[in-house]
């Protein structure tokens, strides 16, 4: 009996040691625990849309496991596009405690430097060779300020003509030839118009709709907001006059208030292209994958935005920079992460996860959902002549202060040439302060 | 034979070792199997009521938090109501302006604060690009046209779609509103977006769990994939058990098993529903298949080796048993099987050894029967000479000597003639009491011849003992020795008597005389002779009569019967033959 017992014991033992030894993983994903070794990099950022903030945590992880000297760690900070965070990145520089990493809205880093948030990486760059050429040159040029490296730039877009091509069918309309002129583009709007009970059932075109800002149509119009020589806003140029005049003429034509109605009634959704009830939309180029996620069977096109001349035909660019803040120790780590998101693995992940362009130019062209997909390509062989918003120091009160006059033509609270003369002074004046001030410095 | 041979077909060739580890295999792979099953059962059914309660438990925080965000806020817009009233601001516009501006920097979770104004059909707002509206036609305006709730009724909150400071993107939102008598309405707005990411949010289970805020009737409120708001649930999501204030439950979604929890808010009436794939809550089926595969491929060969350990255990005694028949059936009975087990196998192989060593005894005691018996037939054998010669030989003389008046001679050959007759008899085993008796007498007369009138003989015999059959042999040895050992050897005796006594079951022979006797010394060597069979000591082959007699009847009667030997020096000798009164069937 006590052989058997013996071989029982013995036998239990290799059994468990097996089974232990088998054990599944339960968990492929580490727990990155920050030991005291590791440098850890804290980043900001905040993106609309939960798949781009998960997607960025993902890249968080791949880069901890890439690197096992850092460790990253990515805080959502609600809303920092607007002035208010942006008053509480200075707090936090101010206060010693900045993040290492800042993922930006383009746009917001003249006004972020103007507040001495951010530091200079233009000797980082040079030394790990990050130049101009391998970006786009409105990227670099909203990173750049007083010939001084600011943030590297990382995602961008393009605004575009998107059009239904059924609707097209439907009102008679050749769905492969979309509106290329301002005049083409108002006759198609018309005929794919239709209301019932005297209310729009469908519309052709809501040229303030989503990404039809002054901006977009200043520029259609064939305006400039900024003459590089004599450093002054040029928000009252005629085109621009035109451009404005253009969207209260629409608003009136259409009744604004029945417009913003159908927009918003209660038994339709939310977005009124993707529902088919919109036939024509600017957007930008993000919403080829949003559509892909949420519409894939909306049949539609892109095209370039139609112009008056017919020909001249633009579009502009945002996106994110990477910044440094003022007072942090170890640049040379959080550039590390910097260099991964922008020109290394991790640009490549978010171009093939989110749809979202780079910056870089090259990990554009070689991404294979670029390559595949033919609405995306047509979109990135535009970044190259993209026009971008002019990289000043009041980027940000520009861009509010022509939405301020857009909608206040639209609701015909005020007369385009005189509200734009008064925007282009106050801006103006902004910038002849900062400029004296800069000077002072 | 068709019974025999069905049963032999069955069990031919399976020996009862492969029969044992079959046994065992089946007996430790069933288990294993059921427990596997049972824990996989067990675990999913913990797992789900878990998960199920985690989910619960967050989404009735998360209630928690957006029910008493809201009630604040309608708290705000009581209190601006009464700003209004109270500080008579309702026609400073400017003041008015400030105010709601104030609020709404505030509280970052505000996206609009709206006050309409009856009279003058305007719209002031909060907004920082649109400041007034001039209303046109209010039905464009879905708050200014949504109904108004009396507190009791409903907690007045309600989703709409309104525009952004730009006008370009509409944005669903969450309002509340207020009416004051003789001044307009006043609403504040809450974006979707904030309160998902603020409030609804799942930090556990981000990518798996699909949350829901859907109102009473069943309409999305709120949800990741915003192209479903304003949709209506589908039946199929919502189960007719959705009446409690929460709970869960499973069900089947385009052919996928998914976990529903939802809690409804008693403030806002509205449910909270969360889904969760079932594969993402059980462990997965596969891995639980490779596992389960893999435990019984590795406990196989375990299973197999305990089998056979086990099977050994009790298939080795068995197979030693066997091969101890073997050698019985080849004739040794001298085999005899050891173990030092304390089992049932101990018991046994005790019973083998016990069972073997009678078997041999028995053989021993027939084959020694046998060998007596043979040896009293030659002894027989021995006096027949020719039994016929003989009889007709007496027959002659006996006439001869009647002829011839001899009457002695006549009565002596008559005697003998019969003597033998009844002795040889016809070779049977066994013979009557009264047939020995009279045999007994025929030797007797003849001896009578010989000593005279004076040699006394006396035999009492019981009527109904005559018929009862005995061994032959056994009582006429027993008075020849009287008559040559006891009465020959002394003067003067003359005596033989014989009882044939029944008593209880037995029947007694008593046979005395009043010989010569037996010496003492002789008397006990031959009664310990008697009273120990097994002894074969009487090398010099004295008392062989009587030994034949003790033995034959100790082998056929059993140890209750035989010889008993009184004896007195001079005196005389009584010898007394137990048998039981039982007829031996010739």
């Amino acid at each position: 009996m006590k052989k058997l017992a013996k071989y029982l014991i013995i036998t239990v033992c290799i059994v468990s040691i097996i089974l232990v030894g088998c054990q599944p993983e339960y968990s492929s994903k580490k727990i990155n625990y920050i030991s005291p070794n590791k440098q850890e990099i804290t980043v900001w950022y905040h993106f609309n849309g939960s798949n781009i903030n998960q997607r960025l945590k993902e890249l968080a992880d791949m880069f901890n496991d890439a690197n096992p000297n850092y460790h990253v760690k990515m805080e959502l900070v609600s809303d920092i596009s607007t002035m208010g965070t942006l008053d509480k990145l200075i707090y936090a520089v101010n206060g010693g405690v900045p993040p290492d990493v800042v993922i930006v809205d383009r746009y917001l880093i003249g006004s972020a430097i103007e507040k001495g948030a951010f530091q200079d990486l233009t000797n980082l760059a040079t030394k790990d060779n990050i130049t101009k050429d391998m970006f786009y040159e409105f990227a670099w040029n909203d990173s750049t300020y007083n010939e001084k490296l600011y943030a590297i730039p990382f995602d961008t877009d393009v605004r575009l003509l998107y059009y239904n091509k059924q609707l097209f069918n439907e009102a008679g309309l050749n769905p492969n030839s979309p509106p290329t002129s301002i005049r083409e583009l108002e006759e198609y709007a018309a005929k794919l118009t239709k209301q019932e009970h005297g209310e729009y059932i469908q519309m052709g075109f809501i040229p303030w709709m989503n990404e039809g800002y002054l901006y977009t149509w200043g520029w259609a119009f064939g305006g400039q907001y900024y003459d590089q020589q004599s450093e002054r806003v040029t928000v009252n140029h005629d085109k621009i006059i035109d451009a404005l005049q253009w969207l209260g003429y629409y608003s009136n034509q259409y009744d604004f208030e029945k417009i913003m109605y159908f927009l918003t009634r209660e038994d339709y959704g939310i977005d009124a292209f993707a529902e088919e009830r919109c036939a024509m939309m600017i957007g930008g180029s993000g919403k080829i994958a949003e559509y892909a996620q949420y519409y894939p069977e909306l049949d539609y096109g892109v095209a370039l935005i139609p112009t008056v001349e017919n020909s001249d035909f633009i579009t502009w660019s945002g996106g994110f920079g990477l910044a440094i803040p003022k007072g942090v120790e170890h640049k040379e780590a959080a550039f590390e992460f910097i260099k991964f998101m922008s020109i290394g693995e991790g640009a490549t992940f978010f171009v093939d996860k989110t749809s979202h362009f780079v910056c870089s130019k090259k990990i554009n062209t070689e991404s294979k959902l670029i390559k595949d997909n033919g609405n995306y390509k047509f979109a990135v062989e535009l970044l190259d002549k993209a026009y971008s918003r002019p990289p000043i120091i009041e980027g940000k009160m520009l861009w509010e202060e022509l939405i301020y006059a857009t909608t206040k033509v639209l609701n015909k609270q005020a007369i385009p040439n005189e509200i734009l003369n008064e925007i282009n002074n106050k801006i103006n004046n902004s910038i002849d302060d900062n400029g004296n001030r800069w000077q002072n410095e | 034979m068709v019974i025999g041979g069905k049963m032999n077909k069955t069990n031919k060739g399976i020996s009862i070792k492969i029969q044992l580890i079959v046994f065992f295999l089946i007996v430790m792979m069933i288990p294993t199997l059921l427990i596997n099953i049972g824990m996989y059962g067990l675990a999913s059914k913990t797992l789900k009521e878990r998960k199920a309660n985690d989910i619960l438990y967050s989404l009735s925080r998360s209630k928690e938090r957006l029910d008493t965000f809201l009630k604040d806020i309608d708290y705000k817009l009581i209190a601006l109501g009464l700003d209004i009233q109270n500080l008579n601001i309702d026609h400073d516009y400017e003041k008015l302006l400030y105010e709601i501006t104030r609020i709404k920097k505030l509280n970052p979770n505000i996206e609009s604060i709206n006050v309409f104004l009856d009279e003058e059909n305007r719209i002031i707002s909060s907004s920082e690009t649109q400041k007034e509206v001039l209303v046109k036609e209010s039905k464009y305006y879905n708050w200014l046209e949504a109904p108004i709730y009396m507190e009791k009724e409903n907690s007045g909150w309600l989703q709409t779609k309104y525009f952004n400071n730009n006008y370009n993107i509409p944005k669903r939102v969450f309002f509340i509103k207020k009416k004051i008598e003789d001044f307009g309405q006043i609403a504040i707005f809450i974006n979707e977006t904030t309160l998902r990411y603020n409030y609804m949010d799942n930090p556990i289970n981000e990518n798996e769990l699909n949350t829901f805020l859907i109102d009473e009737h069943g309409k999305i409120l709120s949800n990741k994939d915003i192209s479903m708001i304003g949709k209506y649930m589908d039946n199929v999501y919502m189960d007719k058990g959705v009446t409690k204030e929460e709970d869960w439950y499973i069900k089947n979604l385009n052919g996928e098993k998914m976990l529903m929890i939802y809690t409804t808010s008693s403030y806002t009436n509205w449910t909270y529903m969360s889904m969760i794939p079932m594969k993402n809550v059980l462990l997965d089926k596969r891995e639980v298949y490779r596992i389960i595969l893999l435990i019984n491929a590795i406990s196989l060969p375990i299973t197999i080796f305990l089998a056979i350990l086990f099977s050994k255990r009790i298939y080795q005694p068995i197979g030693e048993l066997k091969g101890a028949m073997k050698e019985v059936e080849k004739g040794n009975l001298n085999v005899q099987v050891y173990t030092c087990r304390k089992d049932e196998f101990n018991i046994l192989y005790h019973g083998f050894n016990r069972m073997i060593n009678r078997i041999k005894k028995l053989i021993q005691e027939l084959y020694h029967e046998k060998l007596l018996h043979k040896e009293a037939e030659l002894q027989n054998l021995q006096a027949q000479i020719n039994p016929h010669f003989l009889y007709n030989t007496l027959d002659t003389i006996h006439w001869m000597a009647r002829l011839n008046k001899m009457e002695e001679v006549s009565y002596l050959t008559f005697s003998l003639s019969n003597f033998y007759k009844l002795r040889l008899g016809d070779g049977k085993k066994y013979t009557t009491i009264g047939e020995t008796m009279e045999l007994v007498r025929e030797f007797l007369n003849i001896k009578r011849i010989k000593y005279g009138e004076d040699f006394a003989i006396e035999i009492n015999i019981q009527e109904d003992l005559n018929e009862v059959t005995i061994l032959k042999f056994i009582i006429q040895p027993i008075v020849e020795n009287a008559m040559y050992h006891g009465i020959e050897k002394k003067k003067g005796a003359n005596k033989i008597l014989i009882n044939v006594l029944s008593i209880s079951n037995y029947i007694i022979f008593k046979i005395e005389d009043d010989g010569l006797g037996i010496e003492e010394e002789k008397l006990k060597i031959l009664k310990k002779l008697l009273n120990d069979m097994e002894n074969e000591n009487n090398v010099e082959g004295k008392y062989s009569a009587l030994l034949n007699i003790q033995k034959r009847v100790k082998l056929k009667y059993g140890v209750n019967c035989g010889l008993n030997i009184e004896s007195q020096y001079n005196k005389g000798t009584k010898v007394t033959l137990k048998l039981p009164k039982t007829n031996i069937k010739i």
